[in-house]
């Protein structure tokens, strides 16, 4: 791991921790949302709304309308994505002012930014595919399975962003030049 | 790939051939490219000669050479004939063309290469022209805005696309403005050359977002039908437009990256005051 990025431990400890998970939940968000529901096809929003748990309408992917309702609700989770990352690269940029090519180097921030992709699947996992119910990674008889894989993928990212974070030396970015 | 040559045969009329206008628009437009990869060569070896101490990165002269082969990729037959009697590889085409390859091109900083190599007034004739007024209104992001995603609206939203596909020479007037389009926007939003009255970086960011959200709404629209400039079969559109959401996502995604990776210091004592321009690493160099 490059640690030509990290100088000694500053007083700002922190200061990457907010813009890097907010960067990874929206990163994360474009995995799931290109691989899995673009790529493979295994989901969309709604694929699962006829077993659900919260009583909506069944949205076929394989009819036009069903389709249609599952594009607009990919379409409100792309935006969702795009905000995350927009607003994750803001915050970046209001907390470097220098060094800004060693920031990209510095694993705190690679830390939390995996970090904030496993956020991002813990929460999509728990919320989307157990509590609402209303899609599941690949549907099918053992749907159950891919489920708890995507949550253990994000625990695991989780925790790895986390150990990577703490393993690099806080990045101080007032200490540029 | 057979089913793609089954639908290219169906579309060719006439015995026409599968390049628009014949292969000599094509060679003459890959020969073209060739010489703009070539010059830039050329200059970076006179750079290196000028300025023996500072060499010019590698990365920015592999990522030009990329952009150009980019274009050219997207031009030549494979590509090139498929995307004559498909709108799937219409839409590869165009994203090569308007988006891909302009990142990549810009990537390379040939106005900086220029800058550091032309002589002395020339340069100086640059930085002037870079200063002028309409350059600046041409940079303005709004401008670029227009230019490059909203002529998207103009060319799948009337019938500029059918009437594309049966004049060829229309046809390489769209390609020459999606790429040139698309390196102004490229330009004024990331990229490590110097660009007139270019906004901060929140700024930039915010004019990304609003492309993006253009992007992704017309090739919604473009699924759903409602654009009805094209006259396709529809999995050729559906297929089309999705490649133009989701291929569109990556090369916003990567032109994010570059915006923050050439991002320049808001503050601080590295700052050159009046270097709005910052006519760079240029004219006053050793």
């Amino acid at each position: 791991m490059a640690t030509t990025g990290e100088v000694r431990a500053g007083p700002a400890p922190r200061s990457l921790r907010l813009p890097g998970i907010v960067l990874g939940v929206g990163l994360g968000g474009f995995v799931d949302g290109i691989l899995l529901h673009q790529l493979l096809q295994w989901h969309h929003m709604l694929t699962s709304t006829n077993t659900d748990r919260i009583g909506l309408k069944y949205y076929s992917p394989h009819s036009v309308s069903g389709l249609e309702m599952n594009t607009v609700w990919d379409g409100i989770f792309h935006t969702v994505c795009w905000l995350a990352v927009l607003i994750g690269l803001a915050l970046l940029y209001s907390r470097v002012t220098h060094g800004r090519r060693r920031v990209w180097t510095s694993r705190v921030l690679w830390g939390w930014i995996l970090a904030g992709w496993g956020i991002f699947n813990l929460v999509e996992g728990l919320l989307d595919h157990q509590i609402l119910g209303i899609h599941h990674v690949h549907g099918g008889p053992y749907q159950v399975w891919w489920d708890i894989g995507f949550l253990v993928l994000g625990a695991l990212l989780l925790l790895g962003g986390w150990a990577l974070q703490r393993g690099g030396r806080a990045f101080d970015p007032e200490r540029g030049a | 790939m057979g089913g793609h040559e089954h639908l290219m045969h169906e579309h060719r009329t006439g015995g026409a051939h599968p390049l628009p206008g014949g292969p000599l628009p094509t060679v003459l437009a890959v020969a073209l490219l060739a010489v703009l990869a070539a010059g830039y060569l050329l200059l970076v070896r006179r750079a290196a000669r000028r300025h023996p101490g500072r060499t010019w990165s590698r990365w920015r002269t592999a990522s030009f050479l990329t952009g150009c082969a980019l274009a050219a990729g997207a031009l030549l037959p494979p590509l090139g004939a498929f995307a004559h009697g498909d709108f799937r590889g219409h839409m590869a085409q165009h994203l090569l063309i308007g988006m891909y390859a302009p990142l990549a091109l810009v990537l390379g900083a040939p106005v900086t290469l220029l800058l550091r190599t032309l002589p002395p007034a020339r340069a100086r004739r640059l930085t002037g022209l870079l200063h002028s007024r309409p350059l600046r209104f041409l940079a303005h992001p709004v401008t670029a805005l227009l230019l490059s995603t909203g002529s998207l609206a103009v060319l799948y939203g009337t019938p500029l696309y059918d009437v594309t596909a049966a004049h060829p020479a229309l046809h390489w007037l769209v390609h020459t403005h999606f790429l040139l389009s698309g390196c102004l926007f490229a330009w004024v939003v990331a990229g490590p050359d110097p660009a007139p009255a270019r906004p901060g970086v929140p700024a930039r960011l915010v004019l990304l977002g609003v492309a993006v959200a253009l992007h992704a709404t017309f090739s919604q629209l473009l699924y759903g039908g409602f654009l009805i400039g094209v006259h396709a079969p529809v999995d050729q559109v559906r297929g089309g437009a999705q490649l133009m959401y989701y291929g569109g996502d990556i090369a916003e995604l990567l032109l994010a990256g570059a915006l923050v990776a050439t991002w320049r210091p808001a503050r601080g004592p590295h700052r050159r005051t009046a270097a709005r321009l910052s006519p760079t690493e240029s004219l006053s160099s050793p």
